[in-house]
């Protein structure tokens, strides 16, 4: 039996700042975090999870993707046009050698970022050519879990679905489940109860920094099961981009789903 | 300031003309203009699958293997100035830009 942590909860303070300013709240309680925790949290994310793995390795030929939230990296060098997006830099850098290769990374917002494409010309069309372009396909791992608001979720959602091809074009999201399994070792509160408008559960997850001992409260949403159906349903009609769901389930702790385009509704 | 370093990557002629049309080849030409290179010569591709394979090794070259590690990157619509530092472009934008 693993022992098990459970896990801290928001106090109403912190709602309350949740909701005055969600991206404020993200630069506190996500960004900051993993900008100080870089290092440290990169030398324990090196195992790359199967259902991802496979994705990767299904990927056709000379296809280019978007890995958003790509973090210290770890799935660039399982694929051989995939860069990597993140709002942390000091990930990033960690992220550039990832596999021990020049990978091609970005430092911005999944939210706008992709949505934003005709930004990217000048030298980034040099650097960054495929920003410019719709992706073959996207992966966003374990990252939306860490936005804020439900309208945000969704929000990124449609971002990923307008940086791939309209048709075909393949994507594959990952976050962490209110449901952990037994080998977790991690405990949702029991008593904790969900607000009746929303879905899932805020929680602080604590993150014990190596080098000074200091315990980061990093800010994550988890989803419960049907919800990340949901906000992709959700964000299909807000983007008008039609899907398909080619497979969802439950791996390890997570939710996944893997979606394709399939035109405009 | 700009700085431009070149990373070795294996050529793979197959993956420039599968690339290439997605690419705006005006715009990749203008902007190794903008950095001093005058490499690229044709004003216009028509055709890729006609091209010599010189033609794609310069391709490759500038796509692949030419990173620019320090410098900027003005938006082509509102003139916003994003910069590269230590190979990372910065797209972020405060909060009033948003």
């Amino acid at each position: 039996m693993v022992k098990k942590h459970e896990l801290p909860l928001p106090s109403e303070e912190d709602i309350a700042l949740l909701h005055k300013s969600p991206t404020t709240f993200e630069d506190d309680n996500v960004h900051k975090i993993y900008d100080e925790i870089a290092n440290h949290f990169s030398s324990t994310r090196y195992k790359p999870w199967p259902i991802i793995s496979r994705f990767l390795q299904s990927i056709e030929k000379h296809a280019m993707g978007l890995d958003a939230g790509c973090g210290n990296g770890k799935y660039l060098p399982l694929a051989e046009h995939l860069f990597g997006l993140d709002r942390s830099v000091n990930l990033l850098k960690h992220a550039q050698r990832a596999g021990d290769a020049d990978k091609q990374v970005v430092l911005a917002d999944t939210l706008h970022s992709v949505t934003r494409r005709h930004i990217f010309v000048g030298i980034l069309q040099l650097q960054h050519s495929h920003l410019t372009y719709r992706q073959d396909y996207a992966i966003s791992i374990a990252t939306i879990h860490h936005l804020a608001t439900e309208k945000r979720r969704v929000e990124s959602v449609q971002s990923l679905l307008n940086s791939v091809c309209l048709n075909g074009g393949r994507i594959l999201v990952y976050v962490w489940a209110l449901e952990q399994g037994e080998d977790s070792r991690r405990a949702v509160p029991e008593n904790s109860t969900t607000s009746s408008n929303s879905k899932g559960l805020d929680v602080w997850v604590p993150w014990v920094n190596k080098a000074d001992g200091r315990v980061y409260n990093r800010y994550y949403h988890l989803f419960e099961r049907g919800e990340l159906r949901c906000i992709t349903e959700e964000a299909s009609v807000q983007s008008k981009v039609k899907i398909q769901v080619v497979q969802e389930g439950y791996e390890k702790d997570n939710w996944y789903i893997e979606l394709r385009t399939h035109g405009s509704i | 300031m700009c700085r431009i370093e070149i990373r070795e990557q294996e050529f793979n002629a197959d993956f420039i003309r599968a690339f290439f049309p997605k690419l705006d080849y005006g715009v990749l030409k203008s902007t190794l203009e903008s950095l001093g290179d005058d490499s690229l010569k044709l004003d216009s591709v028509e055709d890729i699958d006609g091209q010599p394979e010189d033609f794609l090794r310069l391709l490759h070259k500038v796509l692949l293997e030419m990173d620019v590690t320090q410098g900027e990157m003005t938006c082509g619509n509102c003139q916003h100035k994003y910069q590269i530092n230590e190979g990372i472009p910065n797209m972020l934008l405060g909060a009033d830009e948003i």
